[in-house]
């Protein structure tokens, strides 16, 4: 699964560590989003496209 | 979730991933609480305060104990179960299950090398504190997968 997270956390001026704590995760789970190694569960999917007020799709490809 | 059960709270400790298990020390409030607790128990199995207090110092001793460990063991609960999110949840359990199944392998050939050596004595072949941890282990494997399988 691919995503545009970096894309996306760039353009709303996010760091990975502020965008760790709006989601209530740890920095390196949002790196490891960022980099493919970690496909995260649909609630934190949903929890991200709520951040960058977006869908699911927009930020997902599979 | 509360941050503490008695007098220490969660943020005190840290997760140990590398080093054993438990918590690791993360702020100096851990250090001075342990400090203090270790040394009211210490002081309060002292054989004069023993003497002094018609032996109350030990039971006073004993009631610290009990909080100082359901402390930590809450400390332990939040930090396992509430302070992790999903991708350490994961990493969690396979490197615990991990864990348990080297512990087994070893259990196991251990009950081998003690039941090949010892059964031609007239001694207990294998030690029965090893075959009860084991089934204790099967037991809460299956309670969890039986309550992890109607809960989700």
């Amino acid at each position: 699964m691919k995503n545009k997270l970096k894309v996306l956390r760039a353009q709303h001026n996010f760091s990975q560590a502020s965008l760790a704590e709006k989601l209530d995760v740890s920095r390196q789970t949002i790196n490891a989003i960022e980099t493919g190694r970690y496909d995260p569960s649909l609630p934190l999917a949903f929890k991200l496209a709520e951040v960058f007020e977006t869908s699911i799709e927009n930020i997902f490809t599979y | 979730m509360k941050k503490r059960l008695f007098i220490a709270k969660s943020e005190w400790f840290g997760r140990r991933k590398y080093t054993w298990w438990g918590l690791s020390i993360k702020t100096w409030q851990w250090l001075v609480y342990s400090l203090f607790m270790v040394t009211t128990i210490i002081t309060s199995s002292s054989t004069y305060l023993i003497q002094a207090t018609n032996g109350y110092s030990q039971y006073f001793g004993m009631f610290v104990i009990f909080i100082f460990v359901l402390d930590i063991a809450y400390a332990m609960y939040v930090l396992y179960n509430d302070k992790i999110d999903e991708r350490e949840r994961l990493h969690e359990a396979i490197s615990e299950r991990n864990a348990l199944w080297w512990v087994i392998v070893v259990l196991s050939l251990w009950i081998i090398y003690q039941y090949y050596f010892n059964m031609s004595e007239w001694i207990q072949a294998v030690d029965p504190v090893i075959i009860i941890a084991l089934f204790i282990g099967l037991s809460i494997k299956a309670l969890a997968n039986y309550k992890l399988g109607k809960n989700n």
